[in-house]
C-alpha cells in the first residue's frame, strides 16, 4: 500500500510512484543506483545528523535545538525517500521555529517538504512565475485510499 | 556617501547579512530562500520586514556586522541587492534609522516580508524570498563569505 507521502512526493518530482513505507524504509536497499544521488543522500544524512547535534543558539539567533519528535521523523521521511530511489533534496536546513525543511532547487521549479515542531508535513512547490507557492499539508503514514 | 534621512532611491544597493546555515553546502556559491527568512520568534521577531543596510550610507560593507558579537561574525557572509529589482517583485524597503544611538547608519525594512505574513500565509511570501535569492545567486552579488 502507497502513502500520501509517497504519492505526493513521486507526482512533484515527475517520478514513478515507489513502494518503500516507513516500516521497510529504514532496512531497504534499493536505494538509487544513480552515483550522484547517492553522493547527494549521503550529504543529506550528513546534514541532518549535523542538525541533530545543533546545540542551544546554532543559528547565533539564540535557536533552541530541535525535538526529538521532529528530528524523528525528518529521518523517517528521508529514509523513505531515499529506499524509493527519489532524488535528494538539494538541501536541507532547520530553522528558528524548530522546523526541517528538505530543498528541491534545480532547474525551473523549486519544491520543499517541511517537517514543523507540531509534526505537520507539507509539501510545498513554485512553479517558474507563480506568485503563489502550492502548499499540500499531508500525513506521511496515511494510506492513499 | 548619502546622509540616512536622504529618500532611497533606484540606483541604490541594499546589504543583507547572511548566515552561514543558508549557504549551499557544496557546489557554486550560492544561497537559499531563507537567507531572506523573517526573524519569528526571539527578542526581535521581524514584524514590520525583514533588516537591510544602504550601502550608501555606510563606508565599509563589513560595518553592517557591527551589530554581531565578534566572534560570530565569521559565520556570516553579506549579499547586495538593487534598489531597482525590488518593484519587479512587487516589493520595497522603507528607511528605519536608528535616530537614537545608530551604531549602523542606514537601516531599511522591506515590509512585503514580515515575520506575520511569513508565519499566516507563507505560500505568498516564499516566492518572493526565492526570486531574492535567485537573484543573488545568478548576478553572484555576494560581498563577503562565511569563513568558517
Amino acid at each position: 500500500m502507497s502513502t500520501v507521502l509517497e504519492s505526493n512526493h513521486a507526482a512533484l518530482m515527475g517520478r514513478e510512484q515507489y513502494k518503500a513505507t516507513p516500516k521497510n524504509a529504514a532496512t531497504s536497499t534499493a536505494y538509487s543506483s544513480n552515483a550522484f544521488d547517492r553522493v547527494r543522500w549521503e550529504g543529506c544524512f550528513t546534514k541532518l545528523r549535523e542538525i541533530r547535534s545543533y546545540e542551544q543558539d546554532w543559528n547565533d539567533e539564540g535557536a533552541e535545538p530541535l525535538s526529538d519528535d521532529v528530528l524523528s521523523m525528518t529521518f523517517q521521511i528521508a529514509k523513505m525517500l531515499r529506499a524509493n530511489v527519489q532524488p535528494a533534496p538539494t538541501q536541507c536546513i532547520a530553522t528558528e521555529e524548530g522546523h526541517v525543511i528538505f530543498i528541491w532547487d534545480e532547474g525551473v521549479e523549486y519544491s520543499e517538504v517541511e517537517i514543523d515542531r507540531h509534526l505537520r508535513c507539507t509539501f510545498r512547490k513554485i512553479r517558474l512565475g507563480a506568485k503563489r507557492a502550492e502548499s499540500t499539508e499531508f500525513d506521511p503514514y496515511a494510506p492513499v485510499v | 556617501m548619502k546622509d540616512q534621512q536622504e529618500p532611497i532611491t533606484d540606483n541604490e544597493w541594499i546589504l543583507r547579512r547572511v548566515h552561514l546555515s543558508w549557504f549551499a553546502p557544496a557546489g557554486p556559491t550560492a544561497i537559499n530562500p531563507y537567507a531572506f527568512k523573517p526573524q519569528i520568534g526571539g527578542d526581535l521577531p521581524d514584524t514590520t520586514g525583514i533588516s537591510f543596510y544602504r550601502l550608501s550610507c555606510i563606508v565599509d560593507f563589513n560595518d553592517i556586522l557591527a551589530k554581531t558579537v565578534e566572534a560570530k561574525r565569521p559565520k556570516y557572509g553579506i549579499v547586495r541587492l538593487p534598489v531597482s529589482l525590488l518593484a519587479s517583485l512587487g516589493l520595497n524597503v522603507k528607511r528605519n534609522d536608528d535616530v537614537d544611538a545608530p551604531i549602523v547608519l542606514g537601516h531599511v525594512i522591506m515590509p512585503g516580508i514580515n515575520s506575520i505574513n511569513y508565519s499566516q500565509d507563507k505560500d505568498a511570501v516564499l516566492p518572493k524570498m526565492k526570486l531574492l535569492a535567485d537573484y543573488v545567486n545568478e548576478h553572484q552579488e555576494f560581498l563577503r563569505l562565511p569563513s568558517i
